[in-house]
């Protein structure tokens, strides 16, 4: 009981260290996966600790739904859920938009549901994928789909993934996901795709 | 059963052997509004073989072509000139190629030629059209030279990608490289006898080079780190590349058996495609100023100096003598501009919306292109004038990133 506590505590800290980092209009979807599943057990004695904002909220309904409350070990995920299609991580497309690689504030939460897992679980490995759409130079296009594997990559080591865990390719436009010469399909084929090895 | 043997021996042997088959002709489309100034040439039909020559000489962009029907069979001095013509090409083929170039207002021959009997026949006219070309323009002709491209077919995130190499029109495609992973960025050696190229085989770009007379394949750059745009060295004994670190690339200059890899640029963010513009100057693609933009350095780095100001999206050169062409977005469309690196002048000679990946002929007069052709993805050529214009495409998958040798021997 008493480690169960101490777990619980340092898990609480690690939420509202990762809550702080949030801008307001990220707060909602960003920091809050993988507290969800705290929630069950962890709301009577730290409300206040972590109650706090619009994170909380949207942070419980994503932790119930993928199974936080069930396993009871205090909101990590487990590999299992990767095969999950109802799982937040069976999400591994996050997209960009033109000539960018910022990560957009709608795809936090599945980044942040990508780390935590990737923390709790050291041995896991993965690859990503950088993509862009056909515009502009063929070769520059590689590099610049590089670069948004790293800007990934970045965010999910701040989020506790290890560098070690992860590594980038970038692409390019050689395999876009949709074919077409407009912005829908362009829209579709600027990405980053998370690819767990051994999968 | 017998067919499920075969298979099996086929699967087996194209897993041993060298990729050496043969691949589809490029349709050749030549747009309607073709050049109707410059010389006006009429070549007398002596033979399939003239067509070639007409075709060739069409696409320079430097000739109006003059239907020979027209004359009617009559090669006079007086009927050709009636026809239209300023010269004629009047010829014969017994084995070689015989034919003489006629100015046609006063009557006199310009040259006599003899092309030697060649296995590749058309190869015997586009030799032909570069004595032609040569005669009459005084730049040497790059008919008779050859073209690396990439083919993709099937469906989206399963296509298989084909490394081919074709005559300078299209004609006579051998896929060299197939693979289920993507091929990109050919380059010739100097002698024509090897490309250079980027495969994700192992999972990752790395550059390797094939022989493609024997198939034989080496790695150039360290497999363990991605490598893209590969570039041969006039003299033959180097190959440029970009190599990544952590987001950032960097271009290097390594020996052509992949040996004494040097950095030669040291920025943060992406320098990439580079291109020898002789033996001392690198050209190259950076966004140090923030969009993508010419940069020229030597083969051992140092001297930087940006060489394109016009546009805020300038990349991918491809370098003939001063002939720079490149790729310049705009807006969301980009277009093929080839710029004289001493003027400085510039042209617009592509036409599409998405155009990319221009491949400038050898004597700079001519540039292959990607194009987006009515939804389709083909190549096309543009005189360097940008009068004349022709499409080249594949019923067999989409067509792109194409290279031009350099001349044949």
């Amino acid at each position: 009981m008493k480690m169960k506590v101490l777990a619980l505590s340092v898990l609480v800290i690690a939420i509202s260290i990762t809550g702080c980092q949030q801008v307001p209009t990220t707060a909602g979807a960003g920091g809050v996966g993988g507290v969800g599943g705290v929630g069950g057990n962890g709301y009577g004695t730290n409300g206040t600790g972590y109650g706090t904002g619009t994170g909380y909220s949207n942070g419980t309904g994503t932790g119930y739904n993928n199974g936080g409350y069930s396993n009871g070990s205090g909101g990590q995920y487990t590999p299992a859920e990767l095969q999950n299609p109802s799982s937040i991580l069976a999400q591994r497309v996050i997209y960009f938009d033109l000539d960018q690689a910022d990560i957009k504030p709608e795809y936090m939460n599945v980044l942040n549901a990508h780390a935590t897992l990737l923390r709790a679980y050291p041995n896991l490995r993965i690859r990503l994928e950088g993509h862009a759409d056909e515009r502009g130079s063929r070769e520059y296009n590689v590099a610049l789909s590089e670069r948004r594997g790293y800007a990934v990559l970045d965010y999910m080591q701040v989020k506790g993934a290890s560098t070690n865990q992860m590594e980038v390719i970038g692409y390019g436009e050689e395999v876009p996901a949709v074919f077409g010469h407009n912005e829908s399909a362009w829209g579709k084929n600027r990405r980053v795709e998370i690819k767990y090895a051994g999968e | 059963m017998k067919t499920k043997l075969l298979t099996s021996l086929l699967l087996s042997a194209s897993v041993l052997l060298p990729v050496m088959t043969q691949a589809e002709d490029l349709h050749i489309h030549i747009d309607s509004d073709a050049s109707t100034d410059g010389t006006r040439l009429l070549v007398a039909p002596f033979g399939p073989l003239a067509k070639v020559i007409e075709s060739d000489l069409q696409r320079s962009g430097r000739f109006a072509l003059i239907d020979p029907t027209r004359a009617a069979g009559n090669l006079t001095p007086d009927a050709l000139k009636a026809a239209g013509a300023e010269y004629a090409i009047i010829g014969s083929q017994t084995g070689g190629l015989d034919f003489q170039l006629i100015n046609v207002n006063n009557g006199q021959t310009v040259g006599s030629f003899r092309i030697p009997a060649h296995p590749n026949q058309r190869r015997m006219a586009h030799k032909a059209a570069d004595l032609v070309f040569e005669k009459l323009t005084g730049v040497k002709g790059a008919f008779d030279t050859r073209i690396a491209y990439v083919s993709a077919s099937g469906p989206a995130k399963n296509q298989t990608y084909q490394l081919i190499v074709s005559d300078a029109d299209g004609y006579n495609p051998r896929t060299i490289v197939s693979s289920r992973k993507p091929v990109m960025s050919p380059s010739w050696s100097p002698d024509a006898k090897q490309v250079a190229y980027v495969s994700y085989e192992t999972g990752r770009p790395v550059v390797y080079v094939q022989d493609l007379a024997s198939g034989g394949k080496r790695t150039i750059s360290d497999p363990n780190r991605s490598s893209i745009s590969p570039s041969w060295s006039p003299d033959g004994r180097s190959i440029a590349y970009s190599v990544a670190d952590r987001g950032n690339y960097n271009i290097v200059v390594a020996g052509s058996n992949g040996s004494g890899a040097r950095q030669i640029t040291n920025t943060r963010g992406i320098n990439a495609e580079p291109q020898w513009a002789d033996s001392g100057t690198l050209v190259f693609t950076s966004d140090r100023s923030g969009q993508p933009q010419l940069y020229k350095t030597t083969p051992n780095g140092g001297a930087e100096s940006r060489m394109s100001f016009s546009g805020g999206y300038n990349a991918g050169a491809s370098i003939a003598g001063n002939a720079v062409a490149m790729v310049r977005q705009n807006g969301g469309t980009s277009s093929i501009t080839i710029m004289d690196a001493a003027s400085k002048q510039e042209r617009t000679i592509s036409r599409g919306t998405q155009d990319d990946s221009p491949a400038i002929s050898p004597n700079g007069m001519m540039v292959l292109y990607a194009t987006d052709a009515g939804g389709r993805n083909s190549l096309a050529v543009a005189s360097d004038n940008g009068k004349a214009h022709q499409s080249l495409y594949s019923q067999a998958g989409d067509v792109r990133d194409p290279a031009w040798s350099p001349y044949l021997d």
